[in-house]
């Protein structure tokens, strides 16, 4: 053999840049196919709902994470579901006085770690995919979603400061019961 | 591990896309979309895997950086047997991929295996293309889960 094997890189990262990168070509692909950037949000989302029907039961087999008393229980859930399946751990906060809204707030977000959207697509919400997982995998009816505006303003920040690129904050607010629309 | 699940979660998610989602699509529409998504990705992936490592002696070595290395980082083992004519045609077998190895062996549903392997024909394709080598990927199933990959270079 000519060569040794030169994995130096850290397997795990690698297996994470993969996604990222595939992420990110399924999504060049969608802007492509449909000419309404809401479109794409729409489906993306669908496809994170698919996703998630899957992920619950891989979790479930996996984590082996016990039953979830009240939403607080399922919070704690999905940041785990997160560290396991994204390798980031986010913060949760924001409880409403009710208990029944929080936000899930990612300080670094993988799915953009080489992504800088071009100025046409400043709708489009990237990383809507973890919108749509979460409804199926916490079995409430809840409705996700990432707000745009705070995506927008993180983006153009990022946009004016290169060195912060790796700082890409996005933001789930999860609220309950209004799935129903 | 379990971001390996979310891999696989992806591209069932990019196939089921391509063939179902939205309008009806041909076939052959689909398949060279799965195929363009594996481009892109295998086009940058490649470029990050190999930035450490030093230059190939040849188009044999690169080759055996793709069944060695590159599988084991993206199907989390090695391709079990490259045969080449020297002539520029290379043939990758693995007797169990990892697309396929979700699927029921027998005949019922090889009909629907090529289009798992689509996307790897492109992220194949993608990778040898910045590694110098411009080819056609082609990919044939006979027996599931093993299937074959056929690179054929092209020169001149």
């Amino acid at each position: 053999m000519s060569r040794q094997s030169m994995r130096s890189n850290d397997p795990k990262k690698v297996s994470g840049e993969l996604f990222t990168l595939t992420y990110g070509s399924l999504v060049a692909q969608l802007l492509k196919d449909y000419e309404n950037v809401d479109d794409v949000n729409r489906q993306l989302e669908r496809m994170g709902y698919n996703i998630g029907m899957r992920l619950i039961e891989d979790f479930l087999a996996r984590a082996n994470p016990g039953r979830c008393y009240d939403l607080r229980d399922t919070a704690d859930k999905i940041q785990q579901a997160f560290k396991l399946y994204l390798g980031v751990s986010p913060s949760i906060g924001s409880w409403s006085p009710g208990g029944d809204e929080f936000s899930v707030v990612l300080e670094t977000n993988p799915l953009a770690e080489f992504v800088e959207l071009p100025d046409h697509c400043l709708s489009l919400r990237y990383s809507n995919i973890l919108a749509g997982v979460i409804p199926p995998i916490s079995h409430l009816r809840i409705l996700a979603h990432l707000p745009r505006e705070r995506w927008k303003s993180l983006l153009t920040g990022l946009r004016k400061d290169i060195e912060c690129s790796s700082i890409v904050y996005s933001h789930l607010e999860v609220e309950k019961g209004m799935f129903n629309e | 591990m379990a971001e390996e699940a979310m891999f696989d979660f992806i591209h069932m998610e990019a196939v089921s896309y391509v063939f179902q989602g939205g309008e009806k699509l041909a076939e052959d529409e689909a398949v060279s979309k799965l195929e363009h998504m594996g481009f892109a990705t295998g086009y940058r992936l490649v470029e990050r895997l190999t930035r450490e490592s030093g230059r190939y002696k040849d188009e044999l070595d690169i080759m055996k950086y793709i069944c060695k290395d590159l599988w084991v980082t993206v199907y989390k083992k090695q391709i079990d047997n490259l045969r080449t004519n020297h002539q520029g045609v290379y043939v990758l077998h693995d007797n169990r991929f990892r697309f396929l190895s979700h699927m029921a062996t027998g005949k019922q549903y090889l009909q629907y295996a090529p289009r798992y392997l689509a996307f790897t024909c492109g992220l194949v394709r993608g990778c040898l293309a910045n590694l110098g080598v411009t080819c056609v990927v082609t990919a044939e199933v006979t027996q599931l889960p093993a299937c074959k990959f056929q690179i054929q270079v092209q020169r001149g």
